[in-house]
């Protein structure tokens, strides 16, 4: 459905257990924080940790009889050590394997217990596993999710990681095929340095090849602790009986120290300011990013906003110019892709025949230089934060809802669900926070140009040039 | 050197740090492989807390003073979503010039004589609600969302403007005919798309309203007129076409400010639409394989395909059943078969795309291009044996779990619950189709499953589209004895 709400964050470098993640799309939180004692905006929601350090957030959500079950360990593809990509990634997938104790395979235990929605997805910043249950087996849901988080391992085989190896690589080969995978590709190699945490957008088959059983418990051993995880659940149940539960099943787990996780500085520039790929395209295509704030620092709600502003169907500034004035671009997205160490602003758009990419390119320098030279009119900043505030407080199903809280479980702030926390900081933007945003974060020095050019002649899986 | 060869090489030059991306071994894990003592409670899986079942809402319906119905049912939450619903502003409505009706419907939005241009969007955000259009085979809707009761009254008058007098304008037309063009040319580019545009072709035939894309082709888009679109919503958007579906509020408050605006809606003078044509249904073509070739890609698309009874056929609870136990969920067998067996794929799948004409059942997979002939063999060996053996009570019944489970979603929130009540007046549903179509599942037997694949999915009317590295897989699929290939390009 075509709603007219806040332009959905584009999210690079999602990967999933299955083809098509209902949920789970939203960014990583911010930096690991120590979680705030249980104070609680929403009346019915409560958070609390195990003296195992697990972080644990409930809201009773009697609508139908359905409970929202997410499991989030602060991990992701951006821990994978040089040299490993995949291993998040494969980890993530044998994560539904069989028990010891369990009688199948994880997904089709838990769709025996009638659980739907059963999926996982790896980010750069983390991995999380989701499920809707019925209401009268989420006690069983809890102690299959307590199984798996505390005795996998144990388990796991070598033809288990061989078919997975095999459904991961085929997983990838669906997702970056064609010139239009390896644009992406290419475009975030460009934008960080080999040696930063997200230079890896996708796998190499080479890594996956060589991963072993080994390698993948390593990982498991060093993030996979109680103390690094996040319980969500939304729906229908009784808090006073359902935490017995939780300390039942999750309470006894051993947990250690997880390692700190190494935050390179902001990157002040991409590493490489523009590129171009030739392709036998039918249209050319620009992409220009910078590099900016990360997720709920300061600056990363105006930006948000900007993108709206700039690129909302049928109101975006950019989108009307390009679009319907200038009929250069058939297809444009903007946003803000919020990530926990850098995020980064992107334009994105596909050239119309009888057009250029230089002179959609041209447009777009324009239009950023405007935002930094002039505040934006004050109706248009309202509107967009209106449309933004709506969209962060809009009430949706029990599983968008837990995946919502789970983002925000290492937020920093006091308040159990940060849903409110998130609407504050778009209620504060303003026209002049807009521009000196603009000024701070949108300059030519932190910027990657992208190209794409139409050559006949050209690789069908695209060739880079500098 | 090839070209992929040069691709690496020409990144490795261009992105600092490449050539040092290293690979050391990973130093021994200290924590333990098992988590906690031995504890009994961990061997026994806990039993299912008893639970009252769960019965769908069935709406209410009464009629606005100019006879317009209107469906309320209740939602938790505070948001309120009204959808205007148009039985004769779908995409079937577009059979005689296709694509019109979306192009419409896009339209709607982009302005009103009161409201025009970027008016229209800001006015809806300042009453707190979003709005969107949409069409479908069966109708075309408006679906506005207000978040906070107080901006009801204003809200739900920009949407009857929205929906009696858009503006129509030239510029806005052209764009989004540009856009619709584009949408069509992509689907060439899919190579999902393509291949199920194609069995639908076959399936039909392009003379027949479910045969043909429902954008329209490349040079109709390209022919459209704004006068067309005007001239469709003057003959289209009546109400006596209409209906409006509720989902939260308070029924009689909504009630009145419905009167307010769509309760005033009279129109005159206006000749009412003939039935539907759906056009002369295609001979179904001789071979049944259809190769479509994609250069050398490393997956294949597989794709078969059946076309479908009506939407809510008698037989539609042993479909749906039927659609979840082959490749409606994780461990439905085609992926059961084709991932976990075989590891051809990262996944297969059912749909059903059905509308009050038919439409196609279908079953999909991308998978390994050395693997394509005995993925396809083994997908073809799946549908057999669903149609020779009934399917086991459990897993009948996870698959009824999880269409209730799916059920449940749609009424979690007020914009899907509205969603899915407006099919009870797109289809001419009884009041209470959702509860019975609960009762029906639940009562559901196995061997119901088993006819529904026999009578939906019989082998001669299959019809097998393969897109993939042609080279590579012509001759192992060739050799399949599937009664014949033909070849299609696309290029």
């Amino acid at each position: 459905m075509k709603l007219v709400g806040p332009s959905i964050r584009r999210v690079v470098g999602v990967i999933a257990l299955l083809a098509a993640p209902r949920a789970a799309a939203e960014s990583g939180a911010s930096a690991a924080q120590t979680p705030a004692p249980l104070v609680a905006n929403a009346p019915s929601l409560q958070r609390f940790r195990l003296e195992n350090g697990l972080d644990v957030v409930l809201e009773p959500r009697p609508r139908t009889p359905r409970v929202a079950v997410v499991v989030r360990y602060h991990v992701g593809t951006r821990d994978n050590p040089s040299g490993y990509t995949g291993l998040a990634h494969t980890l993530e997938h044998m994560m539904f394997e069989r028990t010891p104790r369990g009688r199948q395979a994880l997904i089709p235990l838990l769709e025996s217990i009638g659980a739907t929605d059963v999926n996982a997805v790896t980010t750069p910043d983390y991995t999380q596993y989701v499920s809707v249950v019925p209401a009268g087996q989420l006690e069983a849901s809890l102690w299959i999710e307590a199984d798996r988080m505390g005795f996998l391992l144990s388990s796991l085989d070598g033809a288990q990681l061989e078919a997975q190896r095999r459904v991961v690589i085929n997983e990838h080969r669906e997702r970056f095929r064609g010139a239009g995978g390896n644009f992406a590709r290419f475009f975030n190699e460009a934008l960080f340095a080999a040696s930063h945490p997200y230079y890896a957008l996708s796998e190499f088959e080479e890594d996956l090849r060589a991963l072993s059983l080994e390698n993948v418990r390593w990982f498991h051993q060093r993030w996979y602790s109680p103390s690094n995880a996040t319980l969500v659940l939304v729906g229908d149940f009784d808090v006073a009986r359902v935490r017995p539960w939780i300390q039942r099943y999750f309470g006894s787990l051993a947990s250690w120290r997880v390692p700190s996780r190494p935050a390179p500085p902001l990157p002040s520039a991409p590493a490489v300011s523009r590129i171009e790929v030739l392709a036998p395209l039918r249209s050319e295509r620009v992409r220009v990013a910078w590099l900016t704030p990360p997720h709920f620092a300061p600056g990363d709600a105006e930006l948000d906003i900007l993108a709206e502003i700039l690129g909302a169907e049928r109101t975006g500034q950019l989108r009307r110019l390009l679009v319907r004035d200038r009929d250069s671009v058939t297809d444009l997205s903007i946003g803000q892709a919020s990530y926990e160490l850098v995020s980064r602003f992107e334009i994105d758009a596909i050239v119309n025949e009888g057009h250029t990419a230089d002179e959609v390119l041209r447009d777009i320098e324009a239009c950023i230089e405007t935002l930094q030279r002039t505040n934006i009119d004050e109706a248009l900043v309202r509107a967009a934060r209106e449309r933004y505030v709506m969209g962060v407080r809009a009430d949706v199903g029990v599983l968008d809802r837990a995946t919502r809280l789970a983002q925000y479980a290492r937020a920093d702030g006091n308040d159990a669900d940060g849903v409110e926390r998130d609407a504050q900081r778009y209620e504060r933007v303003t026209p002049a926070s807009l521009r000196q945003i603009a000024n701070e974060w949108l300059s030519s020095r932190r910027r990657l140009v992208a190209m794409g050019r139409s050559r006949g002649s050209a690789n069908r899986d695209g060739e880079l040039v500098r | 050197m090839s070209p992929r060869a040069a691709v690496v090489l020409l990144l490795c030059t261009s992105v600092s740090g490449c050539a040092g991306r290293t690979r050391a071994p990973l130093e021994a894990a200290s924590t333990p492989l098992v988590r906690s003592q031995r504890e009994a409670f961990r061997d026994q899986q806990p039993p299912a807390s008893p639970r009252p079942a769960w019965t769908p809402p069935t709406p209410r319906r009464s009629q606005l003073a100019n006879g317009m119905p209107v469906y309320w049912t209740p939602s938790a939450g505070s948001s309120i979503t009204v959808r205007y619903c148009n039985k004769r502003a779908g995409e079937d409505d577009g059979a005689v010039s296709a694509g019109l009706a979306s192009l419409t419907a896009n339209l709607l939005l982009e302005g009103t004589r009161t409201h025009q241009g970027t008016t229209f969007q800001h006015a809806v955000t300042a009453s707190g609600a979003w709005i969107g259009a949409e069409t479908y085979r069966e109708g075309g809707s408006v679906s506005l969302t207000v978040s906070r009761p107080e901006g009801l009254s204003s809200a739900l008058a920009l949407l009857f403007e929205a929906v009696r007098e858009p503006l129509f304008a030239e510029r806005e037309f052209t764009v989004a005919r540009t856009s619709q063009m584009d949408d069509r040319a992509a689907v060439v580019l899919s190579t999902r798309s393509l291949s199920k545009a194609l069995a639908r072709h076959l399936l039909f035939g392009g003379a027949h309203v479910m045969g043909r894309p429902t954008t329209g082709l490349g040079p109709e888009i390209r022919a459209r007129r704004v006068e067309e679109v005007r001239e469709f919503h003057r003959t289209h958007y009546l109400p006596s076409y209409s209906a409006i579906v509720v989902a939260g509020g308070d029924e009689a408050t909504v009630r009145a400010e419905l009167e307010q605006t769509f309760g005033r809606w009279a129109v005159e003078g206006v000749a009412p639409l003939a039935p539907r044509v759906d056009g002369a249904r295609g001979e179904r073509p001789s071979a049944r394989v259809h190769m479509i070739d994609r250069g050398a890609v490393s997956q294949s698309h597989v794709l078969v395909a059946w076309s479908g009874p009506p939407r809510y056929d008698q037989d539609w609870p042993a479909l749906l059943a039927l659609d979840a136990i082959l490749g409606g969920m994780f461990s439905s067998r085609l992926n059961m078969a084709l991932r976990a067996d075989q590891g051809y794929t990262y996944g297969a799948r059912s749909s059903l795309e059905l509308s009050r004409r038919g439409g196609i059942l279908a079953l999909s997979s991308d998978v390994e291009t050395d693997n394509t002939a005995p993925a396809l063999r083994r997908l073809l060996d799946e549908v057999q044996r669903v149609r020779v053996d009934a399917p086991s009570r459990d897993e009948l019944a996870a698959a009824v779990r999880s269409i209730e489970s799916d059920m449940m979603s749609s009424f979690e929130t007020s914009s899907s619950a509205a969603a899915a009540i407006e099919e009870v007046f797109y289809y001419d549903l009884p009041l209470d189709y959702y509860a019975t179509l609960v009762g029906a599942l639940r009562r559901l037997q196995p061997d119901a499953v088993r006819d529904a694949a026999q009578r939906f999915m019989p082998a001669s009317e299959a019809i097998v589209v393969v897109a993939g590295d042609r080279d590579a897989i012509l001759f192992s699929v060739g050799h399949l004895g599937l009664n014949g290939l033909q070849q299609w390009d696309f290029q």
